[in-house]
């Protein structure tokens, strides 16, 4: 059955190849177009991991739906930075606070975030530092300097060395401080170019008044798949603290998470549409594959083939065409995706050096990575969809009278 | 109890507006062993008869036994299994398997039955010698002449040792010589092995052979002569 089905298929070489072709290179373009999205998405979100969160984070019970500094916050942040640092050695441990404010120059006033970092620490996880376009990053126990988007000092009309006073409430009443501009950064992201403003954790503690107290600890992890075991090893430390709440990346950072596995799933659907388009090439090939061996399918039922051994005959020459078709796809697409993993794909001549997504600024310069699962999948799907697009033919070849059949020339 | 039975067979078929009554009432019997002509000038209804009586193709009325077993109210896999176990069938077009060469036509049906590799293998061998094509087993039908093709479709009918061999114009694209030369091999099949031989054909020298002649006229037996 098997050499006889293979023998078929080599019987019009240039129309299998076609239809082997067709649909091999569709499970290439499958593979890839999903290997660079889910690359971009692994990009998008260790940059929201690194930048707003963390792989394990502890916040004020209450930070997720209220991020209010003064409401919520963990208090004895340093204390209970060494601790959870104690539980994972290898983790690198922030302490972060949040804020908003008024942040005004001699000649302007703008509302800004503010992003308190301890300097050194955050250097291991961010590549803010790198961005700087003017000036320097935070040095450690700089309490005075500030870090400002490239934008924000435009609208500002400030530069390094320049005085800033940053306004907002404080615990008791309104509260202003002084900063210097140490730096200018340049991210690519119009929310953090335009508004974002970077002072030492200490500095945001002197200004809300709120001695060792952090908006949240994070935890950033070499391997985020360990995440869920860190997260429960922190969960059972902690517990007996009152006022946390501790969660995993996915919670924390929920609304760039969502919208990733959304775009996932919108991406995998025009996939299927293409899939679909590339069975109805094979469904094409073998209708006129079988339309013209109606005689032949004649003779093979007079001489005593029954209707079910044609149409497995049928399906055999689809299963054969699917996995010779899936196997060079699978090739072609590890052969793309190797390629983009190492060289990428450079969008930067059209789109500038970074590019915003969700909030999230990431490089234009797009690297695939292996998705395993989804090219399993793929690869399946392509066989399956193969086998699917004979039914018709075999079910068709199936019906047939012998004599009816041998009289079709 | 003959081998075949037919009684009151018709067949109508319909060609646009217009109605063909290919066998308008047919009735025959075939015994074992026989070597029987079914001739009549074209259109008389022999390749309707003899598609009916190889379960190709189902009567509107009558019956057609067999061995005893009646077709009519038969599953297209009964059919099927009675004609890959029972029936043996040569075409005037040869109609060989394009992409398989002439030992694999010739295996096609062992395959089918399930026949052991070695088995296949002897039978298949000693088949292709019998009907002389020893040493073309590799060749494919497009490699073969008219005559070789013919033999390798004879082989392929006797391979699964068949009660009865349905024989559409077997010689009718043939030359002379080849025809007589096929035409002895089926002889010696149906003298050495009892095997029963229908033909449906125009060919004088397969009337020749011909132990029974049977002449269809208009869908209807016109004459029955045994010799």
């Amino acid at each position: 059955m098997l050499r006889l089905a293979c023998r078929n298929l080599l019987r019009n070489r240039t129309l299998s190849a076609i239809c082997c072709a067709s649909v091999a290179g569709t499970l290439t373009l499958v593979i890839m177009g999903n290997n660079l999205n889910h690359g971009t998405y692994l990009t998008m979100l260790e940059k929201g991991i690194s930048t707003t969160a963390g792989h394990v984070v502890i916040q004020g019970q209450g930070w997720k739906d209220n991020p209010d500094p003064l409401k919520h916050r963990v208090e004895g942040a340093t204390e209970l930075a060494a601790q959870v640092q104690g539980l994972h050695p290898q983790a690198i441990v922030l302490q972060r606070t949040f804020l908003g404010g008024l942040l005004s120059s001699a000649s302007n006033s703008v509302a800004v975030a503010v992003q308190a970092v301890v300097a050194q620490d955050e250097r291991q996880v961010t590549d803010l530092h790198e961005k700087i376009v003017e000036g320097t990053w935070l040095q450690e126990d700089d309490s005075r300097g500030i870090v400002l988007g490239f934008e924000l000092a435009n609208k500002l009309e400030v530069s390094v060395g320049k005085k800033v006073v940053l306004m907002g409430q404080g615990k008791e009443d309104v509260a202003s401080r002084l900063f210097r501009v140490r730096g200018l950064v340049r991210t690519g992201a119009a929310q953090a170019d335009g508004f974002l403003a970077v002072v030492s954790l200490a500095g945001a503690q002197d200004f809300l008044d709120q001695p060792d107290a952090a908006s949240q600890v994070s935890l950033h992890l070499d391997d985020p798949d360990s995440t869920d075991a860190v997260l429960a090893a922190v969960k059972s430390s902690l517990g007996n603290r009152e006022g946390l709440e501790i969660l995993g990346w996915k919670e924390a950072i929920d609304n760039l998470y969502e919208f990733t596995e959304v775009d996932r799933a919108t991406n995998n659907k025009f996939m299927f549409i293409i899939g679909i388009i590339g069975a109805l090439v094979i469904l094409n090939v073998i209708l006129m594959s079988v339309m013209e061996r109606m005689r032949e399918f004649g003779v093979m039922l007079a001489l005593g083939m029954t209707p079910s051994k044609l149409r497995r005959l049928i399906l055999t020459e689809g299963l054969v065409l699917g996995l010779a078709s899936a196997v060079l796809g699978l090739l072609g697409g590890s052969a793309v995706t190797a390629y983009l993993a190492h060289a990428g794909l450079d969008y930067s001549g059209m789109m500038g050096d970074t590019m915003e997504m969700s909030g999230v600024a990431i490089s234009t310069h797009l690297y695939a990575a292996w998705d395993l699962n989804h090219m399993a999948a793929s690869t399946v799907a392509a066989v399956l969809l193969s086998i699917s697009a004979t039914i018709y033919p075999a079910w068709k070849a199936g019906r047939l009278q012998p004599v009816e059949a041998m009289r079709h020339v | 109890m003959p081998i075949v039975q037919v009684q009151d067979l018709t067949r109508t078929y319909t060609q646009g507006a217009l109605k063909v009554e290919a066998l308008r009432g047919v009735s025959l019997d075939i015994e074992a062993g026989e070597f029987t002509a079914l001739m009549g000038p074209s259109g008389s209804g022999k390749t309707t008869l003899l598609n009916q009586i190889g379960a190709l193709d189902l009567p509107d009325s009558g019956s057609i036994q067999i061995e005893g077993r009646e077709l009519a109210g038969m599953s297209k896999g009964e059919l099927a299994r009675l004609r890959l176990e029972r029936l043996g069938f040569v075409f005037q077009a040869y109609n060989l398997v394009p992409v398989l060469s002439a030992y694999e036509n010739a295996e096609f049906v062992l395959l089918l039955q399930g026949v052991a590799p070695n088995e296949r293998r002897s039978r298949v061998m000693s088949l292709l010698e019998s009907v002389g094509l020893k040493g073309m087993e590799d060749r494919r039908p497009a490699e073969l002449s008219g005559g070789q093709q013919q033999r390798v479709a004879v082989a392929r009918a006797m391979a699964a040792n068949p009660a009865l061999v349905l024989a559409d114009e077997p010689t009718a694209n043939l030359d002379s010589k080849t025809s007589e030369e096929l035409l002895d091999t089926m002889q010696a099949l149906n003298r050495d092995h009892g095997i029963t031989f229908l033909f449906a054909t125009h060919d004088p020298r397969v009337m020749e052979r011909a132990r029974r002649v049977v002449t269809l006229v208009d869908g209807k037996i016109d004459k029955d002569e045994r010799r």
